[in-house]
């Protein structure tokens, strides 16, 4: 071997034709590489430059919402489509130009397949996102005699806005948020504060609100009611608020039981005999509250059978019911006769579905 | 035989091919300023190890490409794609110096284990890479198994790779010896 080895060293070449050939082998090389740097640097800063411009484009919608018709064509799923399919086809086409130049096949394969499923991510992202955030809509009522009142309002925002509710906005009267820790929202790791519930693309937030009883009163009367984010975006809102107005409430409470589907039975114990014939739901819950029946000694009754009497000393379940309805409850319903009312006070919090929640909001508009 | 200056220029790349990979196994992307620091500190590393290889290599192109999604990300542009952009850039760069690896390997006869663990080290990455694309779509505890399983994936092979780098080395130096003693 190594005497093949001093054979071969021993050989003459000339040294021109041994330069020329390494010259040669150098250039073929170059040759067969120049072009990859450059198409990767214009597939980059292609995809690069589509996502800003779509960001910029997102982020313009945010500022001009008066004009409905840039927002509908901007936010539109299908202009992020057709674009985010565009620059897939594109890498595709890289991809097929990068195989037949000689780079490795599965290594340009497995980078044109990520950048696909990227521009593919990015697309269904953007889809997701709002335009901006959205305000739950609210039916409260107060207890009447209270000191302070305090109420939750929920808003939404997509996972990347990192702007939060300051205050709520009526005519001239300003109610501050209060919160407990660090609001802001940072990195892509952190998890801000008031986040109730999260999807994919939105969190669920709360800002939590206390007045008095005149703060309260001019919430009532004023009509729009806006929630401040702390770069003075204004979010309109629906409040639907009010104190409770008991003429004549019924004594006998004992216990309250609900479901996770939405279930609400109260049981009463009756301290006197009493007649019931209308049931109590409030015009702005018809939609989500609904009656389902009355118990009175292991007998149901539903809303048909009214009027019905019941004696003192008989125990009484009633029923709501929620329907699955965009909205936060807090409110009182009950079922009344000519005697007074059983009240039955009802909460719930708006299930996270957005369709639902707009639904809700445009009734109101 | 290859010549001293050429075995200490070798192990040179080497040492900043090996400090440019310890930087990598620190994830910092937790705080983005440090991120981007380290980030630098990373291409500075790999630039200086290049300058030592005296040959042809696309990694120089590949850095330049890095630099500049850096800054695009100092500017303005989602997480997301910067963590996938930049995984798959570093990972470029890496297998252009897998080729000088498996060149230098040549040269000393040895087992040629490189190509292998460039190959595994290729596979992986492009996995974690594929399964982050979908970071921006999916919930908050998801998203953060999926980043924490990613990163530990890519700790593993880079450190596969360090120790690839320290046998290398070692081996090198080695052969050092006997030109010295002979």
């Amino acid at each position: 071997m190594n005497d093949f080895k001093k054979q071969l060293d021993q050989i003459d070449i000339p040294k021109s034709l041994h330069k020329r050939s390494l010259q040669g082998i150098e250039q073929a090389q170059q040759k067969s590489k120049r072009w990859m740097p450059k198409i990767l640097t214009v597939a980059v800063t292609i995809a690069a430059g589509g996502f800003i411009a779509l960001s910029v484009g997102e982020h313009n919608t945010r500022q001009q919402q008066s004009s409905g018709l840039l927002v509908e064509s901007l936010s539109s799923p299908i202009l992020y489509w057709s674009i985010a399919i565009f620059l897939m086809i594109m890498t595709i086409f890289i991809a097929k130009m990068a195989i037949r130049k000689g780079i490795d096949n599965k290594l340009s394969i497995a980078m044109g397949f990520i950048m696909t499923l990227l521009l593919g991510n990015s697309a269904f992202y953007l889809q997701n996102q709002l335009p901006r955030p959205i305000t739950v809509p609210l039916v409260q009522d107060f207890y009447s005699n209270n000191e302070t009142y305090g109420f939750t309002i929920h808003y939404i925002t997509n996972k990347n806005d990192q702007r939060f509710v300051k205050h709520l906005q009526v005519d001239n009267l300003t109610l501050l948020a209060r919160y407990y820790g660090e609001v802001e929202n940072k990195g892509i790791l952190n998890f801000p504060e008031g986040v109730t519930n999260e999807g994919s693309h939105q969190f669920m937030r709360e800002a939590y609100f206390v007045g008095n009883k005149e703060e309260i009163q001019t919430l009532i009367k004023s009509k729009e009611v806006f929630l401040v984010l702390d770069d003075g975006e204004k979010l309109p809102t629906t409040l639907q608020i009010n104190f409770d107005h008991s003429d004549k409430e019924l004594k006998g409470f004992v216990g309250t039981s609900g479901s996770f589907a939405g279930d609400e039975t109260v049981t009463f114990v009756m301290t006197q005999d009493v007649v019931f014939d209308t049931v109590n739901i409030p015009e702005k819950l018809n939609r989500s509250i609904s009656f389902t029946e009355m118990k009175v000694n292991e007998i149901v009754y539903t809303e048909k059978d009214f009027p019905i009497a019941v004696k003192k000393g008989q125990r009484v379940l009633i029923s709501f019911k929620f329907n699955d309805s965009g909205m936060d409850v807090h409110a009182k319903v009950g079922i009344s006769g000519p005697d007074g009312m059983l009240p039955i006070w009802m909460h719930r919090e708006a299930s996270f579905n957005i369709p639902k929640i707009r639904e809700e909001i445009e009734k109101y508009d | 035989m290859i010549d001293l200056a050429e075995k200490h220029r070798q192990l040179k790349l080497l040492k900043w091919l090996t400090i440019a990979l310890f930087l990598k196994l620190v994830f910092l992307f937790v705080y983005p300023y440090v991120f981007y620091v380290q980030q630098l500190l990373i291409y500075l590393a790999f630039m200086k190890s290049l300058s030592y290889f005296k040959g042809k290599s696309l990694a120089k192109h590949f850095i330049f490409i890095g630099l500049i999604l850096l800054i695009a990300n100092i500017v303005s542009f989602p997480m997301t794609w910067y963590l996938v952009l930049s995984v798959s850039v570093d990972l470029l760069i890496i297998l252009e110096f897998g080729k000088i690896l498996v060149e230098i390997e040549k040269q000393y006869n040895m087992l040629d284990s490189t190509a292998k663990i460039i190959k595994q080290y290729m596979r992986i990455v492009l996995c974690v890479t594929a399964s982050w694309t979908f970071l921006m779509n999916i919930k908050y505890f998801e998203m953060v198994s999926l980043l924490i399983i990613g990163v530990v994936l890519i700790v593993i092979v880079n450190l596969r790779l360090l120790f690839l780098l320290y046998s290398l080395r070692k081996s090198i130096k080695s052969t050092m010896r006997v030109v010295m003693y002979s």
